[in-house]
């Protein structure tokens, strides 16, 4: 499903970010993406979402290679992905609902469709209670759940997690966790970029090590 | 019904973002129906002013004036000739008449008596039915090179000029409107630009969740579109106003010279709501291209 070659990309005044990254997904696989910090990871999740592009080497989704896209093409390949940051990046000027509305309104699904969709994502991560409230009066861990909610209410292919429990304790952490696992179990493929060893364990999932922007073997 | 939907909640997302700055929308608003009308009301003073030429030309006369030894078969053949080149009422006053004229103005009455010979050459006196100062000019400098014309006189230069000055400020009214114009794209662009700055979250998550170029401009052209009528209308209103206390005061003052100014019709008063739209919209496709161009890669 997600396949680089050669994945390489280098940043305006010289940071080389990725080097030479050739990594295959398969559909419905659930994959870490681990090394400390400023090994790419962040990097290589924006290039397989087509945030970013390469420097050289390609990715190509389902065989569509990206760099093959024009421009006008990109936005919608990305709603193929439901991203998840670790700063959230929700939208204080805009209620819990309309936060996770965003991308329905943006596909150009209909009012009650968006209502009905909304309302199914925000049980899903349990904050069904909280639409109306803005979302800085949200913990941590359940700004981190409308980050969720946003990201898999346009049921997406693939999950895109960039340290989704960086900022979490424990506690939310595990349940954080779960929900990926849950998703991943109804046919998401997941891809979550995390530098936390004990988010990894007992999951049985793939791990991807990456260490100064190179793959470990 | 999507497709109203997302048009509907753009446009009052942006309704919703000019009246959480009401002091500021208000005052760029009456900022561009400032700019906007007073153009216009130039515009309208000439428009008066070109009439006010043109009824002058109207009333003018090309008085022809010929060699004082013209014979009989010369008359003819000025008269003739004048037929051919000129549009418009001939009239002749023979030199004997001429001279009865004259003598009967009380100034020159006994000057005339003591002249032994008549000095008053043959005339024509020209009425034209439609023309402008411009034609007249060139018809009475044709006339001038004729050989037996001894002189020409037109008694309308002045109207000449006149009308030369207002073309002049209709030219100057087109370039002050251009100036405004880019004034226009120029202030929309930063106004636009400010939006895009407080707007930089939701526009950085609309992208990344796949809002196409047009879905994170659409509001913003919305915006630009908004503000841009509602400063047409302002200067229609400023207009109005104008019309209503300031022209009605000085129109009587102005009707005894002949001068009228005509209030604006429809059509005249539509072009700044026209002009003011389509630029606000230039504007704001400018800025928000120019920063969809920024953050695309």
């Amino acid at each position: 499903m997600i396949q680089t070659e050669n994945l390489s990309k280098r940043y305006p005044g010289g940071h080389q970010a990725l080097r030479n990254v050739s990594i295959s997904i398969q559909e419905g696989e659930m994959v870490f993406l681990t090394g400390h910090s400023g090994a790419g990871k962040s990097t290589l999740m924006k290039l397989i979402g087509g945030i970013e592009r390469s420097t050289s080497g390609s990715v190509a989704i389902n065989g569509t290679k990206l760099s093959s896209l024009n421009r006008s093409a990109l936005p919608y390949l990305r709603r193929n992905f439901g991203f998840v940051f670790q700063d959230h990046k929700l939208l204080i000027d805009r209620s819990v609902f309309h936060n996770v509305a965003l991308p329905l309104l943006i596909s150009g699904f209909s009012k009650s469709e968006i209502t009905t969709r909304v309302r199914a994502a925000l049980d899903k991560v349990g904050l069904l209670e909280k639409e109306a409230l803005n979302p800085q009066t949200l913990s941590g861990g359940e700004q981190q759940r409308l980050c969720i909610a946003r990201a898999v209410v346009n049921k997406p292919a693939i999950l895109l997690a960039d340290e989704p429990t960086g900022n979490l304790d424990p506690g939310y952490a595990a349940d954080i966790v779960a929900m990926f696992r849950a998703f991943n179990r109804v046919g998401v493929t997941v891809v979550i970029a995390t530098h936390d060893p004990a988010m990894i364990q007992g999951l049985g999932a793939r791990v991807i090590e990456l260490k100064q922007g190179e793959l470990l073997a | 019904m999507n497709w109203f939907y997302l048009r509907f909640s753009a446009f009052s997302d942006s309704v919703v973002r000019l009246l959480k700055q009401p002091v500021t929308s208000i005052l760029h608003i009456l900022g561009m129906g400032i700019a906007l009308s007073i153009p216009m009301g130039c515009y309208m003073l000439l428009d008066g002013a070109d009439q006010f030429a043109r009824k002058l030309n109207n009333t003018s006369q090309l008085n022809v004036f010929l060699a004082a030894d013209s014979s009989e078969e010369t008359i003819k053949i000025a008269e003739k000739q004048l037929t051919e080149i000129f549009d418009g009422d001939i009239a002749f006053i023979d030199q004997d008449e001429g001279l009865i004229e004259l003598s009967k103005n009380s100034e020159f009455s006994g000057l005339v008596k003591n002249l032994d010979t008549n000095p008053i050459p043959h005339l024509f006196v020209l009425t034209p039915t439609n023309s402008d100062a411009k034609i007249l000019t060139s018809i009475a400098q044709t006339i001038e090179s004729w050989t037996f014309v001894e002189e020409v006189r037109f008694d309308a230069q002045w109207a000449l000029k006149l009308e030369s000055f207002i073309d002049l400020s209709k030219i100057l009214i087109m370039l002050v409107v251009l100036l405004i114009g880019l004034g226009f794209v120029a202030s929309i662009f930063t106004t636009i630009q400010l939006q895009i700055t407080i707007r930089k979250d939701e526009i950085e998550v609309a992208r990344l969740v796949g809002a196409t170029g047009r879905f994170i401009r659409r509001p913003f052209l919305y915006y630009g579109f908004i503000q841009g009528l509602l400063g047409g209308l302002c200067a229609v209103i400023i207009i109005f106003i104008g019309i209503k206390y300031g022209l009605n005061a000085i129109q009587p003052m102005l009707e005894p010279l002949g001068f009228y100014i005509r209030s604006p019709n429809g059509v005249t008063l539509s072009a700044p709501v026209i002009f003011s739209v389509s630029l606000s919209l230039l504007g704001a496709w400018l800025s928000s291209s120019n920063h969809l161009k920024k953050i695309d890669y």
